[in-house]
């Protein structure tokens, strides 16, 4: 009975992505699937199930590649928004 | 590092304006084009991507509808392009290194280290004679031959050491000790006189005294038998040892001519070389004939490295043949000098008892001869069966 609960568990944990948040002048999103909208004030990456929103100011992505954005800037909120099925 | 890679590899900085940017920076991407810095200032995004993906990239521009227009190229490839009409620059370039290359093959300077500071005459002459000197070619000189030979040539050294820093040289060498004389005690010997002379003291320390004190002796007679007889008759061979003082007659001169062939000084000539890389470039003419020169380098420093580029200053006393005739006061003066000067040398370790000198003229000639009494030690260690000539 607790394999599969570890199981959901992992599941769980591999579907969602990494985040690294270095105070509010840089994040790194790991696994990023997609850019959803960009601009200079937000961010919105599609992290596959779920939708990140970055908001703030002078923001801009460093490193785009290989599933791994890193974003600079002056960050004033994150919000994780859930996409519907 | 990560900067100076891309400056190597050159990169692009674009705008893309028009479109839809998100879908630009999706298909870009999806095709791993590396792109860093984007910004999107609301009009177009400014973004960075390396030389070789530049031309990739406008395609998805093109599929997300946007326009590329480059703002900026950095990096080596795109200066190595706008230059490359400048082949005088590069084999400038190229020249520096191969000369770099090639200069770095030879001995520029020359260091001689010495343990105690003191240097001996004429080492670097003798070092040049070798092959080691400035502007020799490094592979040339072979340095276990040249540290074999220098051993050789001075005998008062006891160790040699030549090192090759880059362009230098360092020749180390050290004095050897002198070594005490050991007295040969073991084989049997006679002491036999070296002088005529009448024997003032006689000081016997191994053998048997067979003159004493008054008695006169020839240059080669017995002064101390190495045949010792012992109580029973026998005969023993011994080392024979001892000083033998007498009074001795020597004497000594000196011959001068009246008429001297001489050199005078009449003027100094500088003559300047301008030294390069080893090469003397002279400005003017040393004068021919006979004179005396002497030499002093200018060579150009810089944090106390002797640089190979440098003034040579050559000076030239002409000399100018003249024929003196000497005076005879004068004659006698320089005979009456060389025979004190010889008395002096010679008889240094002896007691001088009385001195005459006596002048006598032949035609040209003046001759100064010195009548010298003294008293020294004419005793001479002489092997059995070795006659002293």
């Amino acid at each position: 009975m607790k394999i599969p609960k570890i199981k959901r568990l992992k599941e769980e944990i591999n579907n969602s992505c990494p985040i690294e948040l270095y105070g509010n002048k840089r994040i790194i999103v790991f696994d990023c699937k997609s850019v959803v909208d960009y601009s200079n004030d937000f961010i919105v990456l599609d992290l596959g199930g779920q939708v990140l929103r970055i908001c703030g100011a002078n923001l801009v992505a460093d490193s785009f590649v290989f599933g791994q954005t890193d974003i600079t800037g002056d960050i004033i909120s994150l919000e994780f928004v859930q996409v519907s099925v | 590092m990560i900067k100076l890679l891309r400056l190597l590899c050159g990169y692009v900085v674009f705008e893309a304006s028009g479109g839809f940017c998100e879908r630009f920076l999706n298909l870009c991407k999806i095709n791993n084009l590396n792109l860093w810095n984007i910004k999107n200032n609301g009009v177009n995004v400014v973004a960075f991507t390396t030389a070789s993906e530049f031309a990739l990239i406008k395609k998805p521009a093109r599929n997300a509808g946007m326009e590329i227009n480059v703002v900026k190229e950095c990096g080596l490839p795109f200066f190595m392009k706008r230059h490359k009409w400048r082949c005088g620059a590069l084999a400038g370039v190229f020249l520096v290194f191969v000369a770099v290359w090639f200069l770095s093959g030879f001995i520029w300077e020359v260091e001689v280290v010495t343990d105690n500071g003191v240097k001996i005459e004429n080492f670097t002459e003798c070092l040049a004679d070798m092959g080691v000197e400035t502007g020799a070619r490094k592979s040339k000189i072979d340095v276990l031959q040249v540290q074999e030979s220098l051993l050789d040539t001075f005998s008062e050294l006891s160790w040699v050491s030549i090192n090759i820093f880059g362009t230098k040289a360092q020749v180390e060498y050290m004095y050897a000790k002198p070594q005490k004389d050991i007295a040969d005690k073991m084989n049997p010997t006679n002491v036999v006189s070296s002088k005529s002379g009448e024997i003032v003291l006689v000081e016997g320390y191994a053998g048997k005294n067979v003159v004493r004190a008054g008695d006169c002796v020839v240059k080669g007679s017995l002064l101390i038998s190495g045949v010792t007889k012992n109580a029973d008759l026998s005969e023993d061979l011994v080392h024979a040892r001892g000083k033998v003082f007498a009074k001795t007659e020597n004497e000594i001169c000196s011959i001068t001519e009246d008429n001297l062939n001489a050199f005078l000084t009449n003027k100094i000539n500088s003559v300047y070389k301008l030294m390069f890389f080893g090469l003397k470039i002279p400005f003017g003419k040393t004068p021919g004939g006979k004179n005396i020169t002497t030499s002093g380098n200018f060579m150009l420093e810089g944090n106390h490295v002797v640089l190979p580029v440098g003034v040579q200053r050559v000076d030239c006393l002409l000399l100018k043949r003249n024929n003196i005739k000497l005076k005879e006061d004068r004659c006698k003066k320089i005979n009456l000098l060389h025979c004190v000067e010889k008395k002096r040398a010679d008889f240094a370790d002896c007691e001088l008892q009385s001195v005459q000198y006596r002048v006598e003229k032949n035609g040209k000639n003046l001759k100064v001869s010195a009548k010298i009494i003294c008293v020294e030690n004419i005793a001479v260690e002489v092997p059995f069966g070795k006659e002293e000539n």
